[in-house]
């Protein structure tokens, strides 16, 4: 029996031995720099940590206390109006160029793509700094530019009201051309046929595209929604730099600016408040995964109906 | 005028409309994605003192290249030292990527063993996690390790990259098995196949990754923000958001210098290898 085990074990390496060891780097790598922190988090969560003395065992009283604080709230009131921003108008605009690039010759659609594109390849830590200057109320080209529009006055850095419209204005400038690439690679994707078929048949160009493309690029939509969202809840650079925080100033004028990821921070390496820092990381991790799970639900009902 | 020859007319006329409302908008967007870079280009390319609003057009050669020199001579918080950092951190976790990803594809994409699709999807997952999660983790192992400040602490940890993994996968899945075969006919090591048959032909897969890596690494923030407290080796995305908010107009250009300075590797890369960058954005995208 034991001599059957034996070279059972040896015939399975023998087999596979060498599948595994070209994946452990990758995941050596993995489970030391995702794996181990995930569940590090978690646990770092549940006790009273200031990053030096023993971490304190103290239940779910981290998740109970920041979730009562106005930065909790605020941060994530921020974070819910910013992604009813950037997810619908950042998809629908990049819906609409991709359509309209698709009506030019091919030269020009390489061209208009290649544009379209470049603020993605455009660090978000220099969009923020260059867009301060440009958001700048009366001398900045964004007002200047409003203003001739007759919607002048708006103070896009101070103004409660619009300073998270101002971070999500920053944040599609580069979103837009990302989620274009996807779109017009759906839309070339599509087969000509069914576009021939439509047009012998007499459908108008607007027919074909909601009864076409949209339907076609049902999985691109899908994809570039559902990034949307995750890129959303991880926002940091933009707000961070566009209200000049600081460990000792940050959020803007009366938090207005405030987004999760910049209230983790602080409470980590400003307050040393490692545990509810990790608290409010765990909550966001949870709130990816809800999402996520709605999202996937939702297209897979769709698909079966 | 018959109603045929006017309908004709009409019809010509908003062919002639719709065109010309495409290009307008076409051509719009295209400013509006250029507009801020082109901005701070002007900005800098222009006599000192000169009011910020009126700069569309770059008006003075000598004045900005007075103004890139003032940044490059800079002693405290040099853009030329932190790119160097950068440079090396970028570099360093680009090819410790392109390793570990390449080789773990490679089993993906070509060989079946037990146990494949769960670690597969255990990867995949991480694309989806919010990078705050580990952030705190991450810089207790970075102090464990003695890595702040360090080019391996700014480098190591994003080198296990599932984008990475995801784009070699999906390259490799498209090359012919017979390769393989042919490979263990002619005594190749399991290795031997990676290393002489699969990566010589994945050259296209390797700049995909290696330039979107590279752009990435050059673009982190939140990171060196967490490690590097030693101003010596702060990366550029630091040294530029130091700049920022600036008020008085010297400060004001050196800020638009020292941006437009650290602009300049990945609008160099995009110009010479955006091919690679579209090619694996397309793709990925439509297949994932």
């Amino acid at each position: 029996m034991k001599n059957l085990s034996d070279s059972k074990v040896a015939l399975f390496l023998s087999r596979y031995a060498k599948h595994y060891v070209l994946l452990l780097p990758f995941f050596i790598l993995f489970a030391a720099f995702y794996l181990y922190p995930l569940i590090y988090s978690i646990v770092i969560s549940l006790t009273k940590w200031d990053g030096i003395r023993p971490p304190e065992f103290i239940d779910i009283q981290n998740y109970t206390r920041i979730v009562g604080t106005p930065r909790f709230s605020t941060s994530m009131t921020n974070l819910g109006r910013f992604v009813l921003i950037v997810v619908p108008v950042g998809v629908t605009l990049a819906l609409l160029l991709a359509l309209l690039v698709d009506r030019f010759t091919p030269r020009w659609q390489k061209f208009f793509r290649g544009m379209y594109f470049f603020p993605v390849i455009i660090p978000m830590f220099l969009s923020a700094a260059i867009f301060r200057y440009l958001l700048t109320p009366r001398v900045g080209m964004i007002p200047i530019a409003l203003e001739v529009l007759g919607i002048g006055g708006i103070n896009w850095l101070n103004d409660p009201t619009y300073m998270v419209p101002a971070v999500a204005l920053v944040d599609m400038w580069r979103a837009i051309g990302f989620n274009f690439l996807l779109l017009f690679a759906g839309i070339k994707a599509i087969p000509l046929e069914y576009f021939e078929a439509a047009q012998v048949d007499g459908a108008s160009r607007f027919q074909q595209i909601i009864h076409i493309t949209i339907p076609q690029l049902e999985p691109v939509l899908f994809l570039v929604v559902v990034n949307g969202f995750i890129g959303a809840l991880q926002t940091f650079d933009i707000p961070w730099l566009l209200s000049l925080s600081t460990f000792v100033n940050y959020g803007g004028r009366r938090n207005g600016m405030l987004f999760p990821v910049m209230e983790i921070y602080i409470s980590a390496w400003g307050r040393q408040d490692f545990g509810g820092a990790s608290a409010f990381a765990v909550i966001l991790l949870a709130i990816t995964l809800v999402i996520t799970a709605i999202q996937f639900a939702w297209r897979s009902k769709r698909l079966a109906d | 005028m018959t109603s045929s020859t006017r309908a004709r007319i009409s019809w010509r006329s908003r062919q002639w409309f719709s065109l010309a409302v495409r290009w307008l908008l076409a051509i719009f967007w295209v400013i509006v994605a250029v507009f801020p870079l082109w901005y701070t280009f002007s900005v800098v390319f222009s006599p000192p003192g000169v009011p910020v609003t009126r700069q569309f057009f770059p008006s003075s050669f000598n004045a900005g290249m007075q103004k890139v020199g003032a940044v490059l001579t800079q002693t405290n918080l040099n853009i030329v030292t932190a790119s160097g950092v950068t440079f090396l951190y970028a570099a360093l976790q680009v090819a410790g990527m392109v390793f570990v990803t390449s080789l773990a594809a490679f089993e993906f994409a070509l060989f079946d063993f037990p146990g494949k699709n769960v670690l597969f999807m255990l990867a995949l997952s991480s694309l989806m996690m919010p990078a705050a999660v580990t952030l705190i983790p991450l810089f207790q192992i970075a102090i464990k390790l003695s890595w702040l400040n360090t080019l391996q602490g700014l480098a190591v940890p994003g080198m296990a990259s599932a984008l990475a993994l995801f784009i070699f996968r999906q390259f490799m899945e498209g090359l012919p098995r017979e390769l393989i075969d042919a490979g263990s006919i002619d005594g190749a090591s399991h290795f031997g196949i990676y290393r002489r048959i699969i990566m010589p032909l994945s050259g296209n897969a390797v700049l995909t990754v290696a330039v979107w890596a590279f752009v990435n690494a050059w673009a982190n923030y939140i990171w060196p923000l967490v490690i590097l407290t030693d101003p010596t080796m702060y990366t550029v995305s630091l040294v530029a958001a130091a700049q920022v908010g600036q008020r008085s107009w010297t400060t004001v250009d050196f800020a638009m210098a020292t941006y437009l300075i650290s602009a300049i590797p990945p609008i160099v890369i995009y110009v010479f290898l955006q091919r690679y960058i579209i090619q694996g954005f397309s793709t990925t995208g439509l297949k994932g």
